[in-house]
């Protein structure tokens, strides 16, 4: 059984590319682009002032890499058509007087994209705050940035692209393949010989198992060979949680394939349940408590949600069980629950 | 039969069967209620509720004030610890994202004017994150600093007054004053849906003719291929297009978003946009076999686009070369369009070199998948 189901996978060498070519590109793109700092701000500044002051200030913005000075147009029409036209992000304008009478800046900023706004304008206030002397009271911060103290967006990536890897294989794809034996007719005739529905089904997933459980060994390879990623924990323990998500995510599959009748709904069912989900409501990418409360209360029944925490404090924090247990026990349940429910499906579909 | 007349006799074949179906409604209002929902919601790039804990040594008055003003606005969701062990502990069991260390005696020495450091440890994971929490403790800090010295609502011994010199620096946002993520994150958004939908139901209606072989049969008749491909891709082109505006709809009553610039120039672009993904879709049914395999082969290319287009973050933070293989990126040039004309409302003059790269890419990879559509048969 298991290996008609490998013949199956192995016949279809696009798919099998894709599968291992996508999360590989997927982490080199995320490795590498994924940069939220934005430098060399294009900064036109309008000096009206010409004076001592305001030639430190240009200065000052000049000799950073978070700015580049560019001239002020001839005809200009003001920032919004300098925004417009795409040529600069932001625009400062120091009036006359500045510094004798009038201390004031103004900063206007393109703030089309609010993140790269707000950034732009924290830059500008550090660099003007540090030519302000006599503050008086003297705090300052001392950052310290644990596990990851470069801010390596590929430490983030790689413990989620493994969890997505994962949930496609295990629950995409098993959900596909038993929903096709089903539309072909092939299910009943492999129910009606003497092998038995557990075996069955044994048989059907074991290779998608290891066509997970290999993939995802792949992404872990190259993260950690190509960007350092450490792996502080234990490797057994992240083993067995693995297992534990691939069971989760096997009942996942289980469970989308006795709902749909065909493999279209198949697919798209397990795209709505699995993948995305996955990838927008599991902390993969965007942070769960940004989101809205609604929002949030679903990511609760996500079960990468605890598998990105259990991975992600195994590799980065080197976390151990003692930490880590609720978030198998909830996996665990979660497993436990879909597989009642799709084996009760199964038996009535067929009873 | 003349051209348009076949022509016709197709679409009317197409329009029936994809009206008969009723994922195709799915297509037209769910798909992108769900996406705009979900997307527009869970897409963002702001750091909000960030926990954050206080071990603080001094607990005095003042070190209390400045514990209770990080509580203001929503940056940061105070979580109160018990002040045993070390700091580091709480990162390790994710008790909270960030720890401020308030140091003993920090209230004597910000009274003196001498010099006072605090520690904020950061958890890395997400150095994103963790980069965004450090500035805004700063800004915070700064805040609380500036307050200080204005002596207001600390009701505290009044500091030396510090010279002055400060600048004031005034910031206005442009186009945009409220900061608000939507207004960037949705365009992008409905540039997503209109690649999805156009790409992958063009392929998957060419290839299941494919698979039922039917394909086969319509190449005997005199049909020719433009007047084919013609009645397969001018309803997607429509269904598309009526999916956009559904879903322009839905941004405006769910987010607010309006257009600022000309709707006349959005579908413009968006029309010489679906050549291409049209093409690309026909493209991607001369190569698969099954629907299955067009799924995946589109999906593949959606991610990439997706990646580089600067959905998620903004093609000009990227690395060089990457920015290099961006320029080529067709979604790239489209989501920077349907940004600038939804939220600067800029028209065709300043938008001329994407209109340019469309027209081209356009042109370049549907007269592609034309040819090679014929060849196969």
């Amino acid at each position: 059984m298991a290996q008609k189901e490998l013949y199956h996978i192995l016949r279809d060498p696009r798919t099998l590319v894709i599968l291992f070519l996508m999360p590989l590109l997927q982490l080199i793109i995320f490795g590498y682009a994924m940069n939220m700092e934005i430098r060399d701000v294009p900064l036109v500044i309008e000096d009206q002032a010409r004076n001592q002051a305001s030639h430190k200030l240009i200065e000052r913005f000049g000799s950073t890499s978070y700015f580049k000075l560019l001239p002020l147009p001839q005809w200009s029409d003001g920032p919004e058509a300098l925004f417009r036209s795409r040529s600069a992000l932001a625009y400062m304008t120091i009036p006359k007087g500045f510094m004798e009478s009038n201390p004031e800046l103004l900063f206007v900023i393109d703030a089309s994209d609010p993140n790269s706004a707000q950034m732009i304008q924290s830059y500008a206030t550090g660099i003007v705050n540090a030519m302000t002397t006599g503050t008086e009271a003297k705090i300052d911060l001392r950052p310290m940035v644990m596990f990851n103290p470069d801010l390596k967006s590929s430490f983030f990536f790689v413990p989620g692209l493994i969890a997505m890897i994962l949930v496609m294989v295990c629950a995409l794809l098993t959900s596909i393949s038993i929903s096709r034996e089903k539309e072909l007719g092939t299910m009943e005739q492999i129910l009606v010989s003497p092998v038995s529905a557990t075996e069955i089904l044994l048989g059907k997933v074991m290779p998608y198992i290891a066509l997970g459980l290999m993939d995802g060994l792949v992404i872990l390879g190259v993260g950690m060979l190509l960007f350092r990623v450490p792996f502080r924990g234990e490797f057994t323990v992240f083993l067995g949680f693995t297992f534990l998500y691939v069971l989760t995510a096997l009942c996942i599959g289980l469970l989308v394939s006795t709902l749909a009748k065909t493999q279209q709904a198949a697919m798209m069912m397990a795209l709505a349940i699995t993948l995305l989900p996955t990838i927008l409501l599991s902390g993969f990418m965007f942070p769960i408590a940004s989101m809205p409360p609604i929002l949030q209360k679903i990511t609760y029944i996500v079960p990468a949600r605890y598998y990105l925490q259990i991975i992600r404090g195994i590799m980065l924090k080197g976390n151990t069980i003692a930490q880590l247990y609720q978030s198998g026990f909830i996996l665990a349940g979660m497993s436990a629950g879909m597989l009642v429910l799709a084996s009760r499906r199964f038996k009535l579909r067929l009873g | 039969m003349s051209g348009l007349s076949v022509i016709g006799s197709f679409l009317k074949k197409e329009f029936r069967q994809i009206l008969r179906s009723r994922e195709m409604l799915i297509v037209l209002f769910a798909l992108p209620a769900m996406q705009l929902l979900v997307m527009g919601f869970a897409v963002t790039n702001e750091v909000k509720n960030l926990t954050l804990s206080f071990f603080d040594y001094d607990n005095s008055p003042l070190s209390r004030n400045l514990c209770a003003s990080f509580s203001q606005g929503d940056r940061f969701r105070v979580v109160p610890v018990s002040q045993a062990g070390k700091p580091e502990e709480l990162l390790f069991r994710w008790q909270s994202k960030v720890v401020i260390v308030i140091p003993k005696g920090f209230a004597r020495d910000v009274y003196s004017g001498r010099q006072v450091s605090l520690q904020v440890i950061s958890d890395g994971i997400d150095g994103n994150t963790a980069a965004l929490a450090t500035t805004y403790a700063g800004g915070y800090l700064a805040e609380f600093a500036q307050k200080l010295e204005a002596r207001k609502d600390l009701g505290w011994r009044a500091l030396k007054k510090a010279p002055d010199k400060r600048i004031n620096l005034i910031s206005r946002m442009s186009f945009n004053p409220d900061l608000k993520s939507s207004s960037n994150i949705i365009p992008g958004i409905i540039a997503v849906l209109v690649t999805v939908t156009s790409m992958l139901l063009s392929a998957i209606s060419l290839v299941k003719e494919k698979e039922l072989g039917t394909l086969e049969q319509l190449m005997v008749t005199p049909v020719k291929k433009h007047q084919l491909l013609a009645g397969k891709l001018i309803p997607y082109l429509l269904i598309t297009l009526l999916q956009m505006q559904v879903a322009m709809l839905l941004a405006r009553i769910i987010f607010g978003v309006t257009v600022s610039g000309s709707y006349a120039v959005l579908l413009l672009f968006s029309l010489v946009y679906l050549f291409t993904t049209l093409g690309l879709g026909i493209l991607i049914s001369t190569r698969v076999q099954s629907q299955q395999q067009a799924m995946f082969f589109s999906w593949f290319i959606m991610v990439v686009a997706i990646l580089l287009s600067g959905f998620f973050v903004p093609v000009r933070n990227m690395p060089e070369g990457i920015r290099l293989i961006a320029c080529f990126n067709p979604l790239s040039h489209y989501m920077t369009v349907l940004r600038e004309i939804v939220v600067k409302g800029s028209g065709l003059i300043q938008l001329g070199r994407e209109f340019a790269v469309l027209l081209g890419s356009g042109a370049l990879i549907f007269g592609i998948s034309v040819i090679s559509f014929r060849k196969r048969v």
